[in-house]
């Protein structure tokens, strides 16, 4: 089904105040439900091409698996379609960035973090790789969906450091996956409910650096009822806090039910719809 | 995300419904209805009544006749012919609305008065207006007193016979009155009456008023204004009269006949409804009008619109000949047609069919009809019931089927995808002109459907256009992201190693300076893996934009030079064993699978070996490849590849001391390929020639380590197959013993195409392998002795001048002796290679090991017996 009209997306992409490039890549894909956001590293432009190839080579592949399968379907071992779509898609990505890198002398060593959400059947499957993140604004909480890998998190999930530690942190940067890095990688996929009136926001490192949780919360709060506006404050937040680093937001707000057309007359009608 | 809603399809396609809708009554869409209904008379076909013929006057008949307008006389002589024909009705479309008068006619009169002769009084002076023209009684002068006698008796006599000569209308007159069946008729004039008639129509006109009509007073039929009669003394000797008026479209074409006319407060019926009542021996009082619906003439029941306008049938002529029987009025006037044969109860039409007499219409199969035709097929169409109609609930169809075909525009065509949707749209168009003229051949029903086939096709273009034109737009805004993305696709592709969809979308992006550095790697890439071709187009490619980025002028020239001698070659049919490697070196290094090949080592029988490095560990490998795109067929290319890696796992099993091991194997394009460890010296073939024969107990001892090594491999089930002294390598200096070519025997066994390759040394097969029985490791022992006996003595044991003969040779015959060639050959050895040469397996050495031991033990016997004079001889040497 067309989920163009369900999900509100707007998104923008900007390289701060500090570098001339901008290493981060977002695609959307509304019709097919699908939103992804990579932030890419490595020398002289590299990093550039590896979130590009990350956000092209997944939303051109996962559109054409969507074209003849539905995401909530299963499969022959009852995994929901969805996920392993999300999976093989990152892999392929994954492969095509890292063989790219090997065979290409200019862009060896590159590699991106990834966020990738499929809207479908009011759920939302989010995989993810590096420190990338998703937040979610539901009824008026706002909290952070995904969990980064990166040497920060896994010295607070063991008890090394604490939050608070953690936000003054000297190598804040470090990722633990990536994609494109090694021929092989393990992304972090999990399916979550999503309601009407759900707000999802995507972004790079540039954001949640430069912006405390706090005040981007606030700021969706406030300016939930015009995501445009919300996305472009976002950015701006960024920037006026030194901008250290490339900012990539998007937004993605519910607004109607979205549940999977199973029946043969549901079927005509989200077709009329 | 959100637009306005009068960018979207619906409300587009719904401003479209709402134009058509508007314009549906517009000259435009109703002419193309017009135009349907005319191709739907086309297509219709109906025999016309054969009981109507036509008698024309044609320009043949005024060239013979006399200047038009005739004289009536004329008009009536031919009645007078017909009705001796007896003819059923006589309809005249002749107007006789004025009295005709001969200039002389008045004088005669005067005189005949003068005379005495009491002439009637002459006829005044036609009256323009609408009415009756009254007209003095002519026929008066026929009651003429008795003429007085004597000369003035004569002359009186004279001019009354020249009176009667003249007075024409009352020839014609008398003519009608004894024919009895003339039918005239009228001309109205159509609009609506501003008051009341000047004066009330003569009654020999209002005797053919339809009596009463039933049904709607709103429906009424056309009004007139005023008329034209036949004159008096014509008129009221005509059986009937019926009006002849033609309501033509606006595009001028006659599409329908008005049956009835009202004249103030009065119905007149069309001259051809006339025509076909008298034909049924029915008058005006047996018309009824159904006001709105149609009229019924006796059991007849004719159609028609609101209007009491009927759609007649237009008939075709049908191979050539005419529709209804027309012959020229000369014809029939000077009797050369047999009136009373050919017109005998029929229903007689005449009229005027000659270029500039009467006026002619535009009809659904006629672009010039003239008017006594028109009344012909009206006449047949009412008496056949062979007419169009258009029902009442028509209407509601049309308008119905209006909305569905806006409907589907509205919600259906957006949602389409454009193939789809223009096949539906064609479909419905081909039902819709289907069903329109299905209805109108069939059951003579008339539903416009031409309204609702516009809006679908105007509709279906418009929302195309637009879309096109969106996407257009959209393209635009596009095209710089969309170049990106084809851009990391490309070297998604690339990294994928499939470069060829890479080159795909690297094309479609535009060049610039950093995809230069893309492009120059994929055209390495395509060198690397000897595309030349590919290489040499994507260097051309890259030429466009900048001829002198990096090295690509060099580049070109040779990838150019390379796809011409190289990649020419592979097409098939040319030299199997072509090297990889390019002269001068200059090329990248080529890629074979992993390995890098370093240079040629040689050609064997399929393909060149090369010597290849594996670049990840540093190992040097002999790589044997083999074009087997071109040793076989396609057909059974997929079954010979999968043969050829089933052989070479199996081979790649054998891990023993003096069988050569492989390392990989693969296959790349159309070479298949075989790494395997590189060996230092070479094969045997040079220690066969005589001369160069190695020492007897050095032949022993390579022969008997190759015999260990077959009965190795025969245990694990693998059979060489081609044992010769060029699959046994050898090396002098550290006297290492391998035998290589495992498996790949196979691969040519059984081909079929390449047969003249395996029988080309047949030397070496044993006598079950060349009867191609299934054969197992006794076989390659046997092939094994043939090199042994090869290799003491420098002559095959078994040779014929044909291939018959050398094969009868090993089935039949015995080895030649071997002391007749070499006699220094021990007695133990000739002995063994009787036994290892038998003809018959069970006879032989059945394992390798039986097979080496009893070589050796035969040299070693024979070394200790023949010790001495082997010194002696090799003293004397």
């Amino acid at each position: 089904m067309d989920l163009s009209q369900i999900l509100e997306i707007t998104s923008a992409t900007d390289p701060g105040m500090v570098r001339s490039h901008n290493e981060d890549s977002i695609a959307s894909d509304p019709a097919n439900g699908l939103v992804v956001l990579a932030d890419g590293m490595g020398g002289y432009n590299a990093g550039e091409v590896a979130s590009g190839m990350a956000t092209t080579v997944i939303t051109t592949e996962i559109a054409q698996v969507l074209s003849g399968v539905q995401p909530y379907e299963l499969d022959d071992k009852n995994e929901i379609l969805a996920t392993r779509i999300v999976r093989e898609q990152i892999l392929k990505a994954n492969t095509s960035i890292y063989q790219a890198a090997q065979s290409q002398p200019q862009y060896s060593g590159m590699g991106t973090t990834l966020i990738v959400c499929l809207f479908y059947d009011n759920k939302v499957m989010v995989g993810h790789l590096g420190d990338s993140r998703v937040y979610r604004m539901r009824d008026g909480k706002f909290s952070q969906v995904t969990r980064d890998h990166s040497l920060l998190q896994e010295q607070i999930d063991s008890g090394l450091i604490t939050a608070e530690q953690a936000k003054t942190a000297a190598h804040k940067n470090l990722v633990t996956k990536a994609l494109g890095i090694d021929p092989t990688v393990e992304p972090e996929i999990h399916e979550y409910d999503s309601l009407v009136g759900d707000i999802y926001l995507l972004c790079s490192d540039g954001l949640c650096d430069m912006v405390s949780d706090e005040d981007i919360s606030m700021t969706l709060s406030m300016l939930g009822g015009n995501l445009k506006l919300a996305t472009q404050q976002l950015v701006q937040m960024a920037n006026d806090n030194g901008g250290r680093d490339n900012v990539s937001v998007i937004l993605v707000r519910v607004l109607k039910e979205y549940p999977a057309a199973r029946g043969v007359m549901s079927k005509f009608f989200a077709w009329l719809k | 995300m959100k637009s306005g809603f009068w960018k979207t399809d619906w409300f587009f396609g719904l401003v479209v419904a709402l134009l058509l809708l508007l314009g549906s009554n517009s000259d435009l869409l109703q002419s193309l209805e017009r135009k349907a209904y005319d191709m739907g008379v086309m297509a219709s076909s109906r025999t016309p009544l054969d009981r109507i013929a036509v008698i024309a006057i044609d320009d043949a008949s005024i060239a013979n006749l006399g200047r038009w307008p005739w004289s009536r006389e004329i008009h009536a002589k031919m009645t007078d012919i017909l009705a001796g024909a007896k003819v059923k009705v006589i309809g005249n479309t002749v107007f006789f609305t004025e009295p005709q008068v001969d200039p002389g006619y008045q004088y005669i009169v005067k005189l005949l008065a003068a005379a005495g002769g009491n002439a009637p009084v002459a006829p005044p002076a036609p009256e323009p207006v609408a009415g009756a023209p009254v007209q003095a009684d002519a026929s008066a002068a026929a009651a003429a007193p008795p003429a007085p006698s004597g000369e003035l008796g004569q002359f009186i006599a004279i001019l009354r016979e020249a009176e009667g000569a003249l007075n024409t209308d009352r020839r014609l007159a008398d003519s009608f009155e004894r024919a009895r069946n003339v039918l005239l008729p009228m001309f109205f004039t159509l609009g609506d009456p501003r008051g009341k008639p000047d004066k009330p129509l003569p009654e020999y006109v209002t005797r053919n008023a339809i009596a009463g009509a039933q049904g709607a007073q709103d429906n009424l039929p056309l009004p007139t204004s005023a008329v034209q009669v036949p004159v008096e003394p014509i008129g009221k000797v005509a059986v009937g009269l019926g009006h002849l008026n033609a309501n033509p479209d606006v595009d001028g074409g006659i599409r329908t006949e008005p049956l009835v006319l009202q004249y103030f407060d009065q119905f007149y019926p069309s001259l051809s409804m006339m025509i076909a009542a008298r034909s049924l021996n029915l008058g005006p009082a047996d018309i009824k009008v159904r006001l709105g619906e149609g009229v019924t003439l006796g059991k007849l029941r004719i159609g028609t619109d609101p209007a009491l306008q009927m759609h007649p049938f237009f008939y075709k002529d049908v191979d050539g000949r005419r529709a209804f029987p027309t012959d020229s009025f000369f014809d029939v006037y000077t009797g050369k047609i047999d009136a009373s044969k050919k017109y005998r109860d029929k229903i007689v039409l005449i009229g005027a069919t000659a270029t500039g007499v009467g006026s002619t219409a535009v009809t659904p199969i006629s672009p010039a009809m003239p008017p006594v035709l028109t009344l012909a097929h009206s006449v047949s169409s009412i008496l056949q019931e062979h007419f169009f109609v258009a029902p009442t609930w028509a209407w509601i169809v049309e308008k119905g089927v209006f909305l569905l075909v806006a409907l589907y525009l509205v919600v259906v065509l957006p949602r389409l995808a454009a193939g789809p949707g223009a096949a539906l749209t064609a479909g419905i168009l081909a039902a819709l002109l289907v069903t329109h003229f299905v209805l109108m051949t069939t059951q003579a029903l008339w539903i416009q459907l031409m309204v609702p086939c516009a809006l679908l096709v105007v509709g279906h273009v418009a929302l195309v256009t637009k879309r096109f034109m969106m996407t257009e737009r959209a393209k635009v805004r596009s095209d710089e992201s969309s170049a990106e993305s084809n851009r990391m696709l490309g070297l998604a592709y690339q990294g994928q190693g499939q470069l060829d969809m890479a080159w795909d979308k690297f094309r479609l992006v535009p060049v610039s300076e950093p995809l230069m550095d893309n492009l120059y790697n994929l055209a390495l890439d395509f060198e690397r893996k000897r595309q030349f071709a590919k290489a040499e187009g994507v260097f051309r490619h890259m030429a466009g934009f900048n001829p002198k980025f990096r090295d690509i002028e060099t580049k070109l020239s040779r990838a150019k030079q390379l796809s011409e001698t190289v990649m020419l070659s592979g097409g098939g049919g040319g030299k199997t064993n072509t090297s990889i490697l390019g002269d001068g070196g200059s090329v990248e290094k080529p890629m074979l699978g992993r390995y890098q090949i370093e240079k040629e080592l040689g050609k064997g029988a399929m393909g060149v070996v090369y010597l290849g490095k594996d670049p990840k560990i540093g190992r040097v490998v002999a790589i044997k490849t083999m074009a087997l795109a071109q040793e076989f067929e396609a057909s059974e290319l997929a079954e010979v590849k999968e043969r050829f890696f089933r052989e070479a796992e199996t081979a790649g099993r054998l891990a023993h001391q003096n069988i050569v091991t492989i390392y990989d194997a693969g296959e790349e394009h159309d070479l298949a390929y075989i790494a395997m460890e590189l060996l230092k010296g070479g094969d045997l073939v040079p220690f066969t020639k005589p001369g160069a024969l190695l020492p007897i107990d050095k032949t022993v001892s390579i022969i008997a380590r190759t015999a260990d090594a077959l009965g190795y491999a025969h245990k694990q089930g693998v059979i060489h197959r081609d044992i010769k002294p060029a699959n046994v390598m050898y090396h002098l200096e550290s006297d290492t013993v391998k035998v290589t070519d495992f498996g790949i025997a196979r691969l040519t066994d059984s081909s079929k195409t390449k047969t003249g390759m395996v029988l080309g040394t047949p030397s070496y097969m044993s006598p079950e392998q060349l009867s191609g029985q299934k054969i197992d490791g006794r076989s390659d022992l046997f092939s094994l002795a043939v090199s042994l006996y090869l290799m003491l003595c420098g002559k095959l044991p078994f040779e014929g001048d044909t291939m018959g003969r050398l094969m009868f040779r090993i089935s039949s015959e015995p080895p030649t002796d071997i002391l007749t060639l070499n006699p220094n050959v021990p007695a133990g050895i000739v002995a063994f290679l009787d036994r290892a040469m038998d003809k018959e397996p069970a006879n032989r050495y059945q394992t390798g090991e039986e097979f080496a031991a009893a070589l050796r033990e035969a040299a070693s016997g024979a070394a200790q017996s023949a010790n001495e004079p082997a010194t002696s001889v090799d003293i004397q040497l």
